[in-house]
């Protein structure tokens, strides 16, 4: 028992910690209207113009479900990139992040709440997609289906918090948001979720490939039998394998500004 | 390090690319002090800050802080900073932001002691935007008194506030300090210094070139300050022993004497008929620009090598 009760006390204080800042960094966001705008909005319009207002034809089952998808992925990649990646930067440059960092909380709590609160966002953007989706277009995807997409694109916001993150200690705190804006278009664009894999031109397709954009939809076009067929493995191992690297590299580039001036 | 010891430098330096920040400095502060760091802007004051709260890496030396490496949890858990930042999340009310610093500490002290601590009555609703320069600075703060620190870090803690909220924000910060805790302050008010410090610790291009009580600084350059407008000529103050240090400017004399009153009847004989006769006790301010003038640092840079 005597072991035992600091292991407990010290892990209720963690979770304590990690609460706080999580219900924090949402209500933040939340009163961000920059923030709830854009990463809100941005893909819900998309899925409204797209998947709604626009008829494309005979395929329109299909493409009501794609777009569902696609507009979900968009809001995961946005969440992720500009919600986790460009508002760290931010607050490191303005000095929060050093505040936090000389005060008790464990850092990496203040990263894990961060990328909570884009992969809760997520879940947000999809659940509000999804509603749409059901409501008025009768969309067939199943109770099962509709919440396994929500499951796998909430999760895969989290390589694109890495991104993010590298983009933000790589740039700098006033650089961070112009880098990641110019990376997303190009992400969307090559990853098959704007404009469909099928109907890209081949040399695009063969770099398609490379992003993780392709990978993180692929593993949602499998929930409704549209992906291109690759294993489930080979997409787990790319995303895994941007976000290690682009972690890693971003600790590197922390650790070297943390020696010259920022916190 | 002794047990008395809160931070112990030794000959640290710290460089930011070719710009040296801190050279060899050897510093101790001891617990329940009040040590005052003033100089000039990139004279080192807020890297020794940073250094000490863990935010920056040394490049040599070594520096302990209760005898616990820099940003080791043990020592985070018993130090408050307030950093001069402009980063707080504007969005978040004062009272959201108390309650998360709460939840960093076992033992933090309660909503209503650091809101009356930082005389944020009637504030708690407001969101940190809404606030003004000095009310945002209380909240710094409230922040840093959270867990009831032994050791407080301040940054520049009054800059912002009116002449009514500074005086008021020195008396919260005397008050919280009293006789057991230790103080360590960066600043460039020399009033702030005096009324708050009983160590100063003068920096000039990373390296310490005083460190004294403020009286004792002051009694450097003389205790008093006698000035005049008056003819007599300043060499022949030279062979007096009391005083220490002579200027002359527009046909004002300005002496810095340890006993005043032999001095005066000396400048009364040489003119009778002077002007605009003041004496009055040397400031802090006098002796901290006769410590960084050019001709001291020199002599200092001499004598240190």
């Amino acid at each position: 028992m005597s072991i035992i009760a600091p292991v407990i006390e010290r892990s209720l204080h963690f979770c304590r910690i990690l609460l706080a800042e999580s219900y924090t960094e949402f209500l933040k966001c939340l009163r961000t209207p920059a923030f709830a705008s854009a990463i809100l909005g941005f893909p819900v319009i998309i899925y409204l113009f797209c998947g709604l207002v626009i008829d494309w034809g005979e395929t329109i089952e299909r493409s009501h479900q794609f777009w569902i998808i696609a507009t979900s992925s968009i809001g995961a990649i946005g969440t992720g990139m500009f919600g986790f990646g460009v508002y760290v930067a931010n607050e490191r440059g303005q000095g929060w992040l050093l505040l936090k960092r000389v005060s008790p909380m464990p850092i990496f709590v203040y990263f894990l709440a961060k990328a909570l609160m884009a992969v809760a966002f997520s879940v947000l953007i999809s659940c509000i997609i999804l509603a749409i989706g059901h409501a008025f277009v009768a969309v067939q995807l199943s109770l099962v289906q509709s919440s396994l997409l929500v499951v796998v694109v909430s999760l895969s916001t989290i390589p694109y918090c890495m991104i993010g993150l590298l983009c933000g200690f790589m740039a700098g705190p006033n650089t961070a948001h112009a880098v990641v804006n110019v990376l997303y278009l190009p992400l969307l664009l090559l990853g098959g979720i704007v404009i469909p894999y099928d109907i890209l031109p081949q040399f695009v397709q063969s770099i398609a490939t490379f992003t993780p954009v392709f990978h993180s939809s692929q593993l949602a076009f499998k929930l409704i039998d549209a992906s291109l067929g690759y294993p489930t493995i080979s997409h787990l191992l790319v995303l895994a394998a941007y976000s290690f690297v682009c972690v890693s590299l971003a600790g590197f580039f922390y650790v070297r500004e943390k020696a010259r001036t920022f916190g | 390090m002794t047990d008395e010891s809160v931070v112990d430098a030794t000959n640290i330096t710290k460089s930011y690319g070719d710009v040296d920040a801190l050279i060899d400095l050897s510093l101790r502060i001891s617990r329940a002090s009040r040590c005052v760091l003033l100089g000039p802007n990139g004279a080192g004051k807020s890297t020794f800050l940073n250094l000490v709260l863990g935010a920056l890496k040394l490049d040599r030396g070594s520096l302990s802080i209760f005898g616990k490496t820099p940003g080791h949890i043990s020592a985070r858990r018993r130090i408050g900073a307030m950093l001069q930042i402009s980063g707080i999340p504007s969005t978040l009310t004062v009272r959201e932001h108390l309650k998360l610093f709460q939840t960093y500490y076992h033992k933090p002290l309660s909503q209503a002691e650091l809101v009356r601590m930082a005389r944020l009555e009637g504030l708690e609703r407001r969101t940190y935007g809404s606030l003004s320069g000095g009310q945002q600075q209380r909240l710094n703060f409230a922040l840093a008194l959270c867990g009831n620190p032994q050791f407080l870090v301040l940054d520049e803690p009054s800059t912002s506030h009116d002449v009514e909220a500074r005086i008021a924000m020195w008396d919260q910060v005397d008050d919280f300090i009293g006789a057991e805790r230790t103080l360590l302050l960066a600043s460039h008010n020399l009033e702030e210094a005096e009324r708050l410090g009983d160590r100063i610790i003068i920096f000039h291009n990373g390296r310490v070139v005083a460190d004294a009580s403020p009286t004792k600084l002051r009694s450097m350059i003389g205790t008093t300050e006698i000035s005049a407008h008056t003819n007599a000529q300043a060499e022949v103050f030279k062979s007096n022993k009391h005083v220490k240090r002579i200027k002359q400017v527009n046909g004002y004399l300005r002496l810095y004497v340890a006993e005043p009153e032999g001095t005066v009847s000396q400048l009364l004989q040489l003119d009778p008929g002077l002007k605009n006769l003041a004496v009055k006790p040397a400031t802090l301010q006098d002796a901290y620009l006769h410590l960084l003038s050019p001709k001291r640092i020199d002599e200092h840079y001499r004598a240190s090598d």
